[in-house]
């Protein structure tokens, strides 16, 4: 019984100790941070504490929502974004939305999320909303025919871009395994008409499998 | 209570709607006109007509039309909001396990091996656009019936996409009024 007292007490007195260095650790993240390159002499305050928006405030990087700055940046690795796309692919509900939530979410947290999720949705909501009120007369219309064929072939441009940067990227590395996996999901996919769902699943055993 | 039953339907549609796009539209068809008696087939087919000529993901754009039809804007705020709701709670949940466990060694495996696999399933939904844009209704893969203006238009902007390092919107856009002038 005292054997056990002991222990307790002096598990107490341990823990109190390290809430003690912890205490004395913490720093109040209210304070002003400061950040440096390795290289650097002199630190810079950082007033979001977020790498990314600090960053852009004393402009050492350029404006990721202009042109096409947001590929020297790379806040989201190519890797990361086909894992998210994966996750946002065989989950329920619309892929957009999907990715959507996960890109807001990755950027920030729970408020991203909700703000990528209202982006996403509030064009199609106002579209339709004006389309469904006089439809017969939109669908119909030569102009609007003609611009959104023109625009099928724009979508196609940047989607063949997309497929073949990622696709070239797993034939440089040379992996047969991954080429493989590649050429039958295509198959699986595109002729065959198996359900994507269906076809990430089967993937992710063939991973939990394999050596 | 109108408002909750849309609610309640549209959730299904988002919880049930596995592989996006055009594999949603059996279950949206069997919720709304043969379940709910909402719409008729025939407002069904234009809803696909709708859904498929303006942006935006298809389910989205169902949600919106149905329930500006039963309930105005509101209907269509309540319906979009279902069907999104199973989406956000799902996702969200994935995306803490993926932060959190990304570099276990197991997990890693699971998510390389996935790669190629997301890579090619991109590509299909690739293709299937490319082929509507040059073949329309045709018939696929015949040589003689590609669509020479669409085909020209693709080459034109995949140049000034890669040359000028172009912003996607910016060549939509350009795309677009490009087919307004010739078609």
């Amino acid at each position: 019984m005292r054997f056990f007292i002991s222990i307790i007490i002096l598990f107490s007195l341990i823990s109190c100790e390290k809430t003690e260095i912890d205490s004395a650790q913490i720093k109040n993240l209210n304070e002003a941070c400061f950040f440096k390159q390795q290289k650097d002499t002199s630190f810079i305050e950082a007033p979001y504490k977020n790498v990314h928006r600090d960053l852009l405030f004393h402009e050492k990087i350029e404006d990721p929502y202009f042109s096409n700055n947001e590929e020297n940046l790379k806040w989201i690795e190519e890797k990361e974004m086909l894992d998210l796309i994966a996750i946002g692919q065989s989950s329920p509900g619309a892929i957009a939305v999907n990715t959507s939530i996960l890109i807001g979410y990755r950027m920030g947290g729970l408020k991203g999320a909700f703000v990528t999720i209202s982006g996403t949705v509030l064009p199609p909501l106002i579209i339709i909303t004006i389309v469904s009120m006089f439809y017969s007369v939109f669908r119909d219309n030569r102009i609007v025919n003609a611009v959104l064929k023109g625009m099928q072939a724009g979508v196609a441009v940047i989607i063949f871009d997309v497929v073949s940067t990622m696709a070239i990227t797993i034939l440089r590395s040379k992996k047969i395994f991954m080429v493989l996996l590649m050429i039958l999901a295509f198959l699986a996919a595109y002729i065959f008409k198996v359900n994507v769902a269906i076809v990430i699943i089967v993937a992710m055993i063939i991973g939990v499998i394999r050596k | 209570m109108m408002y909750i039953k849309i609610f309640l339907s549209f959730v299904q549609i988002g919880l049930f709607s596995i592989g996006g796009g055009y594999a949603a539209l059996p279950l949206i068809e069997q919720i709304l006109v043969n379940q709910n008696h909402w719409i008729t087939m025939g407002q069904f087919t234009d809803l696909i007509t709708i859904a498929s000529m303006t942006p935006g993901p298809i389910a989205i754009n169902a949600s919106t039309f149905v329930g500006t039809k039963l309930g105005g804007i509101p209907g269509a705020i309540v319906a979009t909001i279902g069907c999104v709701t199973p989406s956000c709670i799902i996702v969200i949940t994935l995306a803490h396990f993926y932060y959190k466990y990304k570099n276990l060694k197991s997990v890693k495996k699971v998510l390389e091996t996935l790669r190629p696999v997301v890579v090619a399933l991109i590509g299909t939904a690739g293709v299937s656009i490319m082929s509507v844009a040059f073949w329309g209704n045709k018939e696929i893969g015949k040589l003689k019936d590609i669509n020479l203006t669409a085909l020209g238009i693709f080459l034109f902007c995949y140049i000034i996409f890669k040359k000028r390092k172009m912003n996607p919107i910016g060549i939509i856009i350009i795309s677009g009024l490009i087919g307004g002038i010739i078609y």
